[in-house]
């Protein structure tokens, strides 16, 4: 048969946590295409002068947060058994903290994510409660200013448009926001900035979690 | 000891302060983890450099693969940390520890160092000390863990001897095992180190320092080597016989990170026919051992289809002369091709390069073409016995540009031994003969030509035929990059060079002997890291500390050698022979070329490792 078979688009719901979490977005990349010749999926590679394997990951993770349902999407160009074989595959040969919880094709192309659920756990000494109305306090204003890492000195950007709700859990020894935020193509907020928004000066020394734990459409459903 | 955190799990929460903090953590798709408890000897491989550049030694890899398939043994890796991580690990009181297991290195019994080359001393000395170890071997006891090195520098590892227990000399397939098991036998029956290492020395290609005294003229020059306690009087190197059934590994360790090389690398062939004689690795990795294409084939794919890996190079000192280059290219070609792999081929030389070999292979991604030259000049490169014709270049870089190739690496060395002014002139302009080549026959002139000159600084290495030369200092080399520079007028060529202090401090330590030891010691406590890195080499530093230990740098560099001089490394045989090196010395001086091993044997001595018979 001499028909062109046309490369079909797949997607990869993975979690990246652990050790993980300090592999940088464009190494993530590199060590998927790896895991995805390991596994023998007969991926798409692109043209030109320094072809490698096509994947493209939905948004790049902060260094050091981690991601519980990312997702990234590889084209294959020849029928490689089933989502849960597929799966299967490439888990055996992922490195410790990434792995693949489904694979499927999608429905809707990554660029239509609107927002990201993120988990930020702020471990404080003294009582929680005090914290969290700091931090209420600080998040409750119509502006909410924070100086970004590349910006010269006194361009602050207002972080609240990008806010979209944000909620607060005390805990024995910290307090977690649990946010929803501005997450895509036209605008992003990096959950670092929400932190740097909240934290008081002691807390900067203690230690603070970052987790994404999944993105969501313009309409707030579950993005798939 | 439940819930008690080790090394890493309490490393772990800073890590995002620091820069790049995938180096420090491990968890890579290959690491070999093992159960502690069903081991009897663990085994840190200390890389005395950052983690990106570790991962792509092949001796690691080796080593690695060879130690965890021993039942009983775990291998482990560290590398060193960079400033800003060593402060915080030093301000919480965090050791270095074992990437696979988190560890910290002084629980563990053996600490093998591989010496790359001389400016890591100083990191060796820091990750003992970060380790919690004391970095004198005379303060380590017997519940301290074994200090031992290998790798290039081990074949005169004189400036450091006093830091480890151990040196092992050549190639680490069979000593290394040979070494753990003693070590294991003796553990068990609970003898002390001084027992061990006695034991030890008697294992071929194993150097135990403290076995040896050496004693000093008053003009600074060895009177002699002398050992102690009937250790033996030479240390022979060891190497494998047969390359095609030696150990070689079959899965390696990914980085999830980029590293320098990132690729699977497979060796061709050890050893090297061509005796440049300002060649250390050529001569001291004689004789020459080829592997057959089949071997070379099966490993490239056992290793590619394990890692995943999208390149893939084929490495040896010199690979145009691996006899069965085309038949494993062609081969190889056929498994990379439909992957999109792609094959990469360093070390070629433009005397026997084949332009259609090279059009294959860069089929899947083209890079661009290097030569070394070395000399400017026929003369020069007749002294050094580089048997290139400016002929040779010419006309593999017209093949290249034909080809459409617009990119070209030359590198140089100043400082060589006879060379003059005019030598130096020579490389400006080869150089304009080289883009005057391209004009007349790149089909894309548009695209321009790029031709990039890099010179070195010549070092006079132990067993070489230039051992007993003195090394230009450092006026006289930035003199002569001035020259070079303001020779070098075409805007198409980019003149590089390295940093000439950094050589000079090279030199010190290439041919030191044991009392450079307070110095490194002395340099390390004043700071001193990462000397082979630009930003933080500081040869002021070392000055002063040479100045302060009383020691004369140039007596070590700039000295010319009498050729009847008791050399520091003269109780260790490489196998080249010092009558061989002294003879390609004296003809170096008359100018005389030597043809390479295939064309008649010079004699070296090398052979007398394999029974006689060299693989040429």
């Amino acid at each position: 048969m001499s028909e062109q078979v046309l490369p079909r688009r797949f997607r990869l719901e993975f979690a990246k946590t652990g050790k993980a979490r300090f592999i940088s977005h464009l190494d993530l990349m590199r060590t998927f295409q790896r895991a995805i010749m390991r596994a023998e999926l007969p991926a798409y590679h692109t043209e030109g002068f320094n072809p490698h394997v096509y994947i493209a990951i939905a948004m790049p993770l902060p260094l050091g947060c981690e991601g519980m349902r990312e997702l990234a999407d590889i084209e294959l160009s020849a029928d490689a058994g089933s989502g849960e074989e597929m799966t299967r595959r490439i888990n055996a040969v992922l490195p410790e903290g990434i792995e693949v919880s489904r694979i499927y094709e999608p429905q809707t192309p990554l660029k239509k994510i609107g927002y990201a659920r993120y988990e930020t756990t702020f471990y404080i000494d003294g009582p929680a409660d005090e914290a969290l109305s700091g931090m209420k306090e600080k998040l409750g204003s119509e502006h909410i200013y924070i100086l970004k890492r590349q910006e010269k000195e006194g361009k602050m950007t207002d972080i609240k448009p990008l806010i979209h709700s944000a909620t607060f859990i005390p805990g024995e020894g910290f307090v977690r926001i649990n946010s929803v935020v501005r997450c895509s193509a036209s605008g992003s907020l990096n959950p670092l900035y929400l932190a740097q928004a909240v934290k008081n000066d002691e807390a900067d020394s203690k230690e603070v979690l970052y987790k994404r734990v999944g993105f969501l459409a313009e309409d707030q459903s579950v993005f798939e | 000891m439940q819930g008690q955190k080790n090394e890493y799990m309490r490393a772990e929460g800073f890590l995002t302060k620091i820069q790049k903090p995938a180096r420090y953590t491990g968890g890579e798709y290959g690491q070999c983890a093992k159960d502690k408890s069903r081991v009897d000897v663990r085994f840190a491989f200390c890389f005395p450099d950052l983690y990106e550049i570790g991962m792509s030694h092949l001796g690691l890899r080796i080593l690695y693969g060879l130690l965890n398939d021993m039942e009983g043994v775990w291998c482990e890796r560290a590398f060193s940390v960079w400033p800003d991580m060593e402060e915080q690990m030093r301000t919480r009181g965090i050791k270095l520890y074992g990437l696979e297991s988190g560890d910290a290195l002084d629980s563990f019994d053996i600490l093998g160092f591989t010496l790359q080359y001389e400016l890591c001393y100083t990191n060796v000395l820091n990750m003992l000390d970060m380790a919690g170890l004391p970095v004198l071997a005379k303060d380590r006891t017997d519940a301290h863990p074994l200090i031992i090195a290998g790798g290039p520098c081990t074949c005169n590892p004189e400036p450091v001897a006093e830091f480890f227990d151990l040196f092992v000399v050549g190639e680490g397939e069979e000593v290394t095992p040979e070494l753990v098991s003693l070590y294991r036998a003796y553990k068990k029956a609970g003898k002390g180190k001084k027992e061990f290492l006695r034991a030890a020395a008697e294992i071929g290609g194993v150097y135990v320092p403290s076995l040896y005294e050496v004693e000093y003229h008053d003009d600074g020059t060895i009177d002699r080597i002398v050992p102690q306690d009937g250790a033996p009087a030479k240390i022979t190197k060891r190497i494998v016989k047969d390359l095609d059934t030696a150990y070689f590994p079959k899965t390696m360790i990914v980085p999830s990170i980029e590293v320098i090389h990132d690729r699977v690398m497979t060796e061709v062939f050890r050893g090297c026919i061509r005796g440049c004689r300002f060649c250390q690795a050529g001569h001291m990795t004689r004789p020459v051992r080829e592997k057959s294409a089949d071997t070379v084939v099966r490993q490239t794919i056992e290793q590619l289809a394990f890692s995943g890996c999208d390149e893939v190079s084929l490495t040896s000192l010199s690979t145009s002369d691996y006899r069965h280059l085309a038949e494993a290219c062609d081969k190889l070609l056929g498994y990379c091709e439909p992957r999109q792999i792609s094959l990469s081929l360093p070390s070629l030389r433009a005397d026997n390069f084949s332009m259609d070999l090279m059009k294959r292979v860069q089929k899947v991604r083209r890079s661009g073409l290097t030569f070394a030259p070395e000399a400017g000049t026929q003369r020069l490169r007749d002294v050094i016995n580089k048997n290139l014709t400016e002929e040779d270049i010419q006309n593999a870089c017209a093949n290249a540009f034909r080809g459409g190739w617009s990119g070209v690496k030359l590198y140089f060395m100043l400082g060589l031994p006879t060379e003059t002014e005019e030598d130096i002139r020579g490389i400006a302009e080869m150089s304009d003969r080289l883009v005057y080549n391209w004009r007349q026959n790149s089909p894309r002139r548009d695209r321009g030509l790029k031709l990039t000159v890099s010179t070195s600084s010549f070092v006079p290495k132990p067993f070489t035929p230039f051992q007993w030369v003195g090394q230009n200092t450092r006026p006289q080399l930035e003199e002569k990059i001035a020259l070079l520079r303001s020779c070098i007028k075409a805007r198409a060529v980019t003149y590089n060079w390295h940093d000439p202090r950094v050589s000079c401090l090279e030199g010190v330590f290439a041919r030191g002997d044991r009392r450079l030891g307070k110095a490194i010691l002395e340099a390390w406590k004043r700071g001193a890291r990462f000397d082979g890195w630009d930003e933080l080499y500081s040869y002021e530093r070392w000055l002063e500390v040479f100045k302060d230990q009383n020691i004369d740098p140039e007596f070590y560099a700039v000295r010319e050698r009498g050729g009847q001089e008791a050399l520091p490394w003269a109780h260790i045989d490489c196998g080249v022979t010092t009558g061989f090196l002294y003879r390609s010395y004296e003809a170096a001086m008359r100018g005389e070329t030597a043809p390479e091993c295939t064309k008649g044997c010079a004699g070296c001595g090398a052979n007398a490792m394999t029974g006689g018979k060299c693989d040429v």
